[in-house]
């Protein structure tokens, strides 16, 4: 538990930021290098780098060197995980309005006698 | 029993410290406000479904406290807080705390009732945490309590990190 926690904080905190939203956004649509990632967004190739660091670290994002520059992809795995947290707590309250359907109904039935 | 599919519910994270819950119900806002109102009906929908609950008090108006016990064999759940706000049956603003060591701050919960075409009502909670790591504790805590229904997908998830 105390793992998965860890993880989760890290994938919250790495999606938590607009620069580093735009950069996934972009290898959506395939892989990039850093500098093909670092033009839209205005910044400067250090300042990116930074960006794609916290992405890696938080296993949304995989680098690979190919020559001399450096390849940047989705990885699933992040993604699993934030969403999975988000989905069972969407589910439980998807549960509970489920029983709040069963009284709303069952008040509607009573309001018709 | 009402055949038809069960309304989606959605949640969205709008920004670091928020979660909004989003959805429709087949009633009109007043009678989805009663829902939350009496405490009677609250104690029907809102406990998990293994857990038992038991309000211990729910003075629903401005300034008055609630407090409610989510409870199994071996452990308590205690929520309470206050009610800031009420506009009935559109309007409802509250604090939101659990108690735990240490001592953690409230969130602000504020529910709206929206009302929709043909007698149906859209709920819309928003909570607001003091920070980004309360809110995603509580995203976490309410799935931790959420693993002891049994939870398959969890063991799918661990099978899966440790394969």
């Amino acid at each position: 538990m105390v793992q998965y926690s860890t993880t989760l904080d890290r994938t919250f905190s790495a999606l938590s930021d607009p620069t580093r939203r735009t950069i996934l956004n972009r290898l959506v649509t395939g892989s990039a290098t850093i500098s093909e990632l670092a033009e839209p967004t205005g910044m400067s190739l250090t300042g990116l780098k930074k960006h794609v660091a916290v992405l890696e670290e938080a296993h949304l994002l995989k680098t690979e060197k190919r020559g001399r520059t450096r390849h940047c992809f989705l990885e699933e795995k992040g993604f699993d995980e934030a969403e999975f947290w988000l989905e069972e707590f969407r589910r439980s309250w998807a549960d509970r309005f489920e029983r709040l359907d069963e009284v709303i109904e069952r008040k509607k039935q009573e309001g018709k006698r | 029993m009402s055949t038809q599919p069960q309304n989606e519910t959605k949640v969205t994270l709008p920004d670091d410290r928020t979660v909004v819950i989003e959805r429709e119900f087949e009633a009109p806002r007043e009678l989805v406000w009663e829902c939350f109102s009496d405490p009677g009906l609250l104690k029907e929908w809102l406990g998990p479904r293994y857990l038992t609950m038991a309000i211990e008090e729910y003075d629903f108006r401005p300034g008055g406290k609630w407090k409610y016990i989510h409870s199994d064999d071996s452990n308590n759940y205690v929520f309470f807080g206050e009610f800031l706000e009420l506009n009935q049956p559109e309007y409802m603003k509250q604090t939101f705390c659990f108690v735990m060591e240490p001592a953690i701050p409230p969130s602000i919960d504020e529910l709206e009732l929206i009302e929709l075409k043909g007698g149906r009502t859209l709920l819309k909670t928003t909570s607001t945490f003091e920070s980004k790591d309360l809110r995603d504790g509580m995203i976490q805590n309410g799935m931790e309590i959420g693993v002891r229904e049994g939870n398959e997908r969890l063991d799918e998830l661990l099978a899966r990190r440790q394969g």
